[in-house]
């Protein structure tokens, strides 16, 4: 069954579409990897499905109970600490104090945070260290579903590699299925089940490609040779790396 | 649970008696600063002689049997409840449309211009025609504080949640945050950060006001008493009353403001270097 679901999903901004029939879905347990020249509309396209945006055309259909999301900048609020940040989501919930406070450890050792980076502000932590309480924010909603927008592009190759592997442990573990927006394609061999391709004018998904076994088998050489392989060889990816952002 | 929550609140606890401990500390350096002023201030007296400009210490000794005087301490609080309801009435009007204007850019764009216009009218002006409204009443001040300082606060409550992060607005909505908790959890806490400081000059412009508006009401208050003090060219009982009024104001912003202000901004202080700190 989808989690979740577009149909035929288009969008425009002030009248220019930069969207046009997309149709795809995201199983349960299953991580997707929807890749893209810069400026093709996938961020969009991932506030759409997550309701963040209402689609001029089509409709996003959401089969899950709860979902979070991890943004390209980790938005934290400044003002509470780590261990209020991660709770943030769950203070909505409905979820007893004692519980918060258990759930909150529970996620904070998931994603290697400890005890005195949870009772430090944002401002305090460094880039890696807030991505990894807006990871372990989203995680802590025990969410059915988790939306990745770019998560780590801005983080170096090392930490990047090293927090890849922890969004699919904790993924593959939890059993939700996600939806990861990304322009890099060894990121999406590494992570997804599935990688789309947007089509580079927004027009509808290009194609599909299927690396080999689930994401928390593979290393990291095999996913970097599958995604040199994509780049090379596949006429699919012959314009992912195309940069038109005057477009957008 | 009890054990929890005891666990929770000593935590908490010893946690805010280190910052109360930090910011009373703290008072030596605005010591040391009002030393600086009082030097100042000696040497004009000893440069222009004791009519024109009495020695701080002999002011002091001044305010100290004013203070002695029951009928001193009702003149103080007058002008202190009128100050602080002018405030309070500016904060609710100016504050409250500052914070909808924020949200809306349709009333930002209607209420600029009238904000303006309010900006420009002098306190004097204002004084003039709500006297003529009013008579010498505790209203006629109240009134020309409010239209001194709601303005301000206007200006600075609406600047603060117009340019608030959009993003972190997104960020509550995809975690469940429903319309009154992201405007009120999310959007008026980032509206803070450019309130406060048009708070304390709100404060500052609040019991100016009220003084000089007592002052050419006849409405009593410390402007009533600086009105006597004139009329009998006693520069020590206004420069006495001076002090009155100025401490006033350090107890609103220094007992108010900057706790509630220091409480909020906690983040911002983990931010600060070393130096700057302490």
């Amino acid at each position: 069954m989808n989690l979740l679901t577009l149909e035929q999903v288009g969008h425009a901004y002030f009248g220019r579409t930069v969207l046009d029939r997309i149709w795809f879905g995201v199983r349960a347990g299953e991580i997707v990897a929807l890749v893209g020249p810069s400026g093709c509309g996938k961020s969009t396209l991932l506030q759409i499905a997550a309701g963040l945006i209402e689609p001029t055309q089509g409709r996003a259909l959401r089969a899950y109970a709860r979902h979070a999301m991890v943004f390209q900048d980790p938005r934290l609020l400044a003002w509470a600490n780590g261990a209020e940040n991660i709770a943030y989501g769950l203070q909505h919930a409905g979820v007893s104090p004692r519980a918060l406070k258990q759930r909150v450890a529970a996620t904070a050792g998931l994603v290697g945070l400890d005890d005195a980076d949870l009772s430090k502000f944002p401002v305090e932590l460094s880039g890696g260290m807030k991505q990894r309480v807006a990871i372990a924010r989203a995680l802590a909603v025990e969410p059915d579903f988790i939306y990745f927008d770019e998560p780590f592009s801005a983080l170096d190759i090392g930490l990047r590699r090293r927090l890849q592997d922890l969004a699919v442990v904790a993924l593959a573990e939890a059993g939700v299925g996600a939806l990861f927006v990304t322009h890099d394609i060894t990121e999406a061999s590494r992570v997804a089940h599935r990688i789309l391709v947007l089509a580079s004018d927004g027009a509808g998904i290009a194609g599909e490609r299927v690396p080999d076994g689930a994401p928390v088998e593979r290393d990291v050489r095999g996913a970097f040779q599958f995604a040199e392989r994509l780049l090379h060889e596949d006429p699919l990816f012959a314009h992912i790396n195309d940069v038109d952002e005057r477009r957008l | 649970m009890a054990i929890f929550i005891w666990r929770e609140v000593a935590a908490h606890g010893a946690d805010r008696i280190g910052r109360l401990g930090a910011f009373v500390w703290s008072a030596w350096i605005g010591l040391a600063a009002l030393s600086l002023i009082a030097a100042l201030w000696q040497w004009g007296h000893e440069v222009f002689g004791d009519f024109v400009l009495p020695a701080p210490l002999s002011v002091l000794a001044e305010t100290w049997t004013l203070l002695q005087a029951p009928e001193s301490w009702s003149i103080a609080a007058a002008t202190g409840l009128r100050a602080l309801v002018g405030l309070g009435l500016a904060l609710l009007m100016g504050g409250g449309a500052g914070f909808v204007a924020g949200y809306s850019p349709a009333i930002m764009r209607l209420t600029r211009p009238l904000v303006s216009v309010l900006l420009g009218v002098p306190p004097i002006a204002w004084i003039v025609v709500v006297m003529i409204w009013f008579g010498s009443s505790d209203m006629t001040v109240v009134v020309t504080v409010v239209a001194a300082a709601a303005p301000l606060l206007f200006l600075g409550v609406a600047e603060g949640t117009a340019t608030r992060d959009r993003g972190i607005d997104d960020m509550a909505r995809v975690f469940g945050a429903d319309i009154l908790r992201r405007v009120f959890g999310v959007g008026l806490r980032q509206a803070s950060a450019a309130f406060f400081p048009v708070l304390i000059m709100a404060s500052g412009t609040a019991f100016k006001v009220a003084v000089m508006s007592e002052l050419l009401t006849n409405a009593g208050g410390v402007g009533g008493a600086l009105a006597d003090a004139r009329a009998t060219l006693d520069v020590s009982a206004a420069l006495a009353w001076i002090l009155v009024s100025l401490s006033l104001l350090f107890v609103v912003e220094y007992g108010l403001i900057h706790p509630v202000r220091s409480e909020l901004e906690r983040w911002r202080i983990a931010a600060q270097p070393w130096g700057v700190k302490r």
